[in-house]
């Protein structure tokens, strides 16, 4: 079949040397920075995104990508060893991993998170293989009015789903879309909020922003609390690491079903791993006949969130490569460095470009082979790392943002505006107003305008366009759906309804 | 009622820099072309956000007050010497190149986080250094002196 012969072109692309190592290298990278607190995957992809501008398109999104979901296998690490998480969506492994490394289990949990993440990470490689071209084939009849709705839903889910107030999420959607327009007016020419600057006449860098507000605000942030609990570096064995039957037992069904979660979750527009491993979290309590062992040290409260994480990363790259639509702020960034690179995803990518479509696929299998080998004979290492102290971690981690940015453009005015946005990021921490719906929306602002645009122009200003069609209407529905949901008095309101008719059902 | 606002004035702050953000993209983007629904101009999506920003950070700042205030700490240490850190680091790189400028940038940004720890930041320093020039000297060609312009 067609797959077949695409998915060998595939691996012919990414078995090359050169793809080969910049894939073992982005997921090294990826375990390291996910195994540190403190830096995530984001910082470090934005960190990295100048230095495939240097490579050709396919070896440096495979190694972007690999950045992507390595931190999600390494972020467990610090979650089972010190009950802090090495990365947002592996907050939820804390409450099972850390009770099970204090009965002295800590080799077992590793293992079973790194196992977990491989069933999650394959099974949506799997759906990516044989979803995407369909999905790609149903978005090439897309019109602009459709693309409009679907980002509208991606913004308001990504600001709506995550903790916190949803005024500030959507608010700061807002902020990003008007940051993102920040440059010259792509169908009239007219710059727009430039002030006379040419360094940012072609628009605020990207690399900048995502490093000022997950970079540089992040240190500022972790400068500002008290001191770490610091890991003893007690070593893991290999033989700590192995199983028992009955653990294995417990792991099988909770995988599959944290792969499911997390493949529907991730696929979805606005919605990031973070959503995905609260939710099949919240699953597996619910489904267990012994809710009572969740939180100290359950094997499905931490294989169910680990597949799911590293299923709804893999899952992510559907809608961001088939339709251009990123689905959170770090897939975000890839679609950045995508467009910077030339290459506009889309639904023609997989025919336009297929030895980038399929050469990336099939390096996530192979990653995900390599992390394998990382995160299981070599765990040791990575736990030796967390012994390294701040003290020397944050200077460095400055020096490589300062050069990254600078890199870009040879521009110290993009490293002064990284620092600008460091600040301002760290007093957008500190009022809890989030930063990845800032990013989604700075990245999106350019493209909503313009199919915003588009859509008006070809209905002649009419505005029922975004109704007329079905796909923009189901959109527009869906994300009318998220912000009444994220209503609370709504939300009761539901809640008591639903009691109602379940008492009502049991009366009767 | 006095209280009520004091106890959440720094974030009710916060609100209002949102909003002045706002209002000040309103005002610069009414200056370009607004045009109509069908053939809208450059100034037309920057004017409808910015709407949406200051009416945004208004409910936000409703909404403040009727949530509890949440004391933080803050120290202005690690703010003034991560800042003076990378703003060294921007003023040198192009006139002194790499060595210097990332030994200032190790050397200022360490003292952000007490104590200071000259010799171990001193190592660093010049390890960073290094690997900077086979990254990005060596490795990706960028046009960067280690001494001197």
């Amino acid at each position: 079949m067609d797959t077949i012969a695409n998915l060998g072109l595939g691996f012919q692309a990414a078995l090359s040397f050169e793809n080969l190592m910049f894939c073992l290298l982005g997921v090294s990278l990826g375990t390291f920075v996910g195994v540190l607190p403190g830096i995530g995957a984001l910082a470090t992809i934005s960190m990295c995104l100048p230095l495939t501008f240097y490579l050709d398109p396919v070896p440096g999104m495979i190694m972007l990508a690999g950045i992507f979901y390595g931190a999600q296998y390494g972020s467990s690490t610090a979650s089972i060893l010190l009950n802090l998480p090495g990365s947002a969506p592996a907050a939820i492994t804390c409450l099972d991993g850390y009770p099970m490394a204090q009965k002295g289990r800590a080799g077992v949990a590793l293992f079973i998170t790194t196992i977990a993440s491989f069933v999650g990470g394959s099974f949506s490689i799997l759906l990516m293989i044989g979803f995407a071209p369909l999905l790609a084939d149903l978005a090439i009849g897309f019109s602009s009015a459709d693309y409009f709705s679907i980002m509208v839903l991606a913004l308001v889910a990504a600001s709506t789903l995550s903790n916190g107030s949803f005024i500030k999420g959507i608010a700061m959607v807002a902020a990003g879309l008007v940051l993102g327009l920040v440059g010259t007016d792509i169908s009239s020419g007219v710059p727009r909020y430039t002030f006379g600057i040419i360094d940012i006449s072609d628009g605020i860098s990207l690399v900048a922003v995502a490093m000022g507000l997950f970079g540089v605000a992040e240190i500022l942030n972790n400068l500002m609390q008290d001191e770490h609990a610091v890991v003893d570096a007690r070593s893991i064995t290999f033989k700590s690491l192995l199983p028992t039957r009955q653990d294995m037992r417990e792991f099988w069904p909770a995988a599959g079903r944290g792969s499911v979660i997390g493949a529907i979750v991730g696929m979805l527009p606005g919605t990031g791993p973070t959503i995905a491993t609260f939710m099949s979290y919240s699953a597996e309590k619910r489904l267990s006949r012994n809710p009572g062992k969740f939180g100290k040290g359950a094997i499905e409260g931490i294989s169910s969130p680990e597949a799911a994480n590293n299923s709804s990363v893999q899952a992510a790259f559907i809608p961001t490569l088939t339709l251009g639509i990123p689905g959170d702020a770090i897939m975000a960034v890839i679609l950045g460095g995508m467009l910077i690179h030339g290459i506009a995803p889309g639904p023609q990518l997989i025919a336009n470009d297929p030895v980038l479509f399929w050469g990336v696929i099939a390096s996530f299998w192979i990653g995900n082979i390599f992390l394998l080998i990382l995160n299981i004979p070599l765990i040791g290492v990575w736990v030796r790392l967390l012994t390294v102290p701040y003290h020397l971690l944050y200077p460095a981690m400055l020096f490589f943002i300062c050069i990254g940015v600078y890199s870009v453009n040879n521009s110290t005015f993009d490293v002064v505006l990284t620092l600008i946005f460091g600040v301002v990021g760290f007093g957008m921490m500190r009022f809890d107003f989030p930063a990845a719906p800032l990013l989604l929306g700075f990245v999106l602002g350019p493209l909503i305008e313009e199919n915003f645009r588009r859509a008006l122009v070809l209905s002649r200003g009419r505005l029922e366009v975004f109704i007329d069609r079905p796909v923009s209407a189901v959109f527009l529905g869906l994300t009318l759906l998220v912000l009444l949901a994220s209503i609370p008095q709504v939300r009761a309101l539901v809640g008591l309804l639903v009691r109602g008719l379940k008492t009502r059902a049991i009366n009767e | 009622m006095t209280d009520l606002i004091k106890s959440r004035l720094p974030d009710l702050a916060a609100c209002a820099v949102l909003a002045a953000f706002g209002i000040a993209a309103i005002w610069i983007g009414a200056g370009y072309p607004i045009g109509t629904i069908n053939r809208m101009g450059a100034g037309f999506f920057p004017v409808a956000a910015s709407i949406g920003v200051v009416a945004l950070a208004i409910a936000a700042a409703i909404e403040t007050l009727f949530a509890e205030p949440v004391a933080q700490t803050f120290k202005f240490r690690p703010l003034i010497f991560i800042s003076v850190g990378i703003f060294a680091w921007t003023r040198l790189i192009d006139v002194v190149g790499l060595i210097p400028s990332t030994f200032a940038l190790i050397l200022l940004s360490g003292l952000a986080k007490p104590p200071f720890r000259p010799v171990s930041l001193t190592i660093s320093a010049a390890l960073l250094c290094l690997a900077g020039y086979l990254v990005f000297v060596l490795g990706l060609k960028m046009p960067l002196t280690l001494l001197g312009r």
